[in-house]
């Protein structure tokens, strides 16, 4: 048997779940759930929550829930409680997991997504679109690309890759035997709809797994032009860095 | 993990120390003594699983606030006469224009839920009031847009997913249109009477309905999000060949898994192994059903109405998108 929410305990729950978004969106934690723009929605609805809150919590004392006197609904109980007491609460008990996302976010406080999905998701890409915005290629040092952009000059065969030293930055991820990848996420809403792009590397000793790492090199041609698109880079030199704040492409 | 969650509801309400006080330590302790236990739970499997659980629950509740906002407006701010103004007398041609509506509500289904109970509420027909939910998150702008550009060049397939989607809505509403009375519906009421203030019935409204979604749509984002990180694709991939196992299993996938619906179609496009038509019911039955939408509704509208309801928008929503499939693709 699961006991009701009383409403105190209700404020109680929103008000925790109102912190735990403050919170999130308040550091830049978010930037590992989701995509930039949340942050605003993020604080004004966990501000909200708080608001929302302080009506039952203030009124503890009184008897449990005015409401209650009222609506017909309420008459229901059983049906959506999974208890099914009879105790004839309007609050369902699953209300009781609104308490998940704040233990999971204070106790786990989940990394962003790393080679464990990454590795998983290996085969789902196929064709790269093409990038809103183009990095010109040319000069004499190495350019800095983002992984799908390198992809898609691949992919396409761009003649500007020929000789062209590019510097590519993401995390570590593994394949079969030896390989390994140099590899980014992208999130079009949440993490939960994640996509794995990675150019495998060349000449070069396999770092650990999800170090960050930057690669220079050059394109190995003719590679990721058929499916299934692996684009290998043959390394000049391998360095490790900071992992940057925001981790998705 | 499960142990403090279990264990928190078992305490007894009715001591001398209140059950908000027992929370209140639970939560406490989680804040403060979490750091203690974090180390112990970092396989990445399990990281991987809170992150997308996380992501889920924290995408989704700014919309279901929103959400629950106006869904508040409606009941207590909008008068009788603007709405019956604005709704067709005629219930039959109502849901139709519930459906095209929707096109008016660009955000996720998480958003709709809440308003179709408080159009209910405020005497709209539940079909009409269903169909704009079945819909909205389906032929909003944004969705249309993300579609476009997770298909670029292919107009046939944007447009099927908007025709598809609307059918699998307006074909629902009318089937709940058929039914009247017999719709084993949860009686809506308003939540506070007349007698109290506006702002009192406002903060109540918000805080009923946010409550009855926001438990279950914690519930849908568990397991969602245990789809998402545990079950490989290549499992998905292997009945790719087939039409009808292929149509079904992306079916059953788009209702397990979950997504978004602004962003379904990016991982629609990415199942390349699977035919168009696949792809599409992927993204018709998606934001009409999932395991998300159909906990949210079974707390909203009732368990008994979601056993009935959701079978039939699964059904519908495959049928729809197999038949514009095979018109258009």
């Amino acid at each position: 048997m699961v006991v009701a929410v009383r409403l105190p305990t209700q404020g109680l729950l929103l008000m925790f779940l109102g912190a735990v978004l403050l919170r999130i969106a308040g550091t830049d934690a978010y930037l590992r759930y989701v995509v930039e723009w949340m942050k605003w929605p993020l604080l004004v609805s966990g501000a909200l929550l708080l608001l929302l809150a302080l009506g039952p919590l203030l009124r503890e004392d009184k008897d449990d829930d005015a409401e209650h006197a009222h609506g017909g609904e309420h008459g229901h109980g059983g049906e959506h409680g999974h208890g099914g007491d009879g105790h004839g609460h309007g609050v369902p008990r699953v209300t009781w997991l609104l308490v998940l996302p704040g233990i999971i976010a204070f106790v786990v406080s989940p990394p962003e997504l790393g080679s464990y999905l990454a590795e998983r998701r290996a085969d789902d890409l196929v064709a790269v679109s093409a990038p809103t915005e183009a990095t010109s290629l040319g000069g004499d040092g190495p350019v800095d690309l983002p992984v799908e952009e390198f992809m898609w000059l691949a992919q396409v065969a761009d003649p500007g890759l020929e000789e062209q030293q590019v510097t590519l930055t993401g995390f570590v991820s593994y394949g079969g035997g030896e390989d390994w990848y140099v590899t980014r996420m992208q999130i079009g809403c949440c993490a939960a709809d994640a996509m794995a792009y990675r150019v495998k590397v060349d000449g070069a000793e396999r770092p650990e797994r999800d170090e960050w790492v930057s690669v220079t090199g050059t394109h190995v041609p003719g590679t990721g032009v058929e499916p299934p698109f692996e684009v290998v880079l043959a390394a000049a030199s391998v360095e490790v860095v900071d992992e940057p704040l925001q981790t998705y492409e | 993990m499960d142990d403090t969650l279990t264990q928190e509801p078992r305490r007894s309400p009715r001591r001398s120390i209140g059950q908000m006080e027992l929370v209140a330590l639970g939560l406490l302790v989680v804040v403060f003594g979490g750091q203690v236990v974090a180390p112990y739970l970092d396989g990445p499997q399990f990281t991987t699983w809170s992150t997308i659980f996380l992501a889920i629950v924290i995408q989704s509740t700014p919309f279901l606030v929103l959400g629950v906002m106006l869904s508040a407006i409606i009941s207590i701010v909008l008068s009788e006469r603007v709405l019956q103004r604005v709704v067709p007398r005629n219930n039959v041609l109502a849901v139709p224009v519930a459906g095209v509506a929707g096109v008016g509500l660009p955000g996720c289904e998480c958003a709709a839920v809440p308003i179709a109970g408080s159009l209910i509420r405020r005497g709209i027909a539940p079909a009409v009031a269903l169909t704009f939910l079945l819909a909205a998150p389906a032929v909003n702008p944004a969705v249309i847009v993300s579609t476009a550009v997770a298909f670029p060049g292919e107009w046939d397939i944007v447009a099927a997913r908007f025709i598809a989607s609307l059918m699998t809505a307006v074909l629902v509403g009318w089937w709940c249109l058929s039914r009247g009375s017999r719709l084993p519906l949860r009686k809506l009421e308003q939540v506070l009477d007349e007698s109290s203030s506006t702002r009192e019935r406002f903060a109540a409204t918000v805080r009923h309905d946010f409550v009855h979604a926001s438990g279950f749509l914690v519930l849908g984002a568990v397991l969602a999000a245990a789809v998402n990180t545990f079950v490989p694709r290549a499992i998905i991939d292997t009945v790719a060949g087939q039409a009808v196992l292929g149509v079904l299993t992306m079916a059953l996938f788009a209702f397990v898994v979950a997504l978004c619906s602004e962003s379904d179609a990016f991982v629609a496009a990415s199942f390349t192994a699977f035919s168009d038509t696949a792809k599409l019911v992927f993204m018709v039955v998606g934001p009409a059903m999932d395991v998300k939408l159909a906990s949210m509704e079974a707390g909203t509208f009732g368990g008994a109405f979601a056993r009935q309801f959701v079978p039939l928008v699964i059904g519908t929503a495959v049928a729809s998108a197999s038949l514009v499939g095979w018109w258009l693709l």
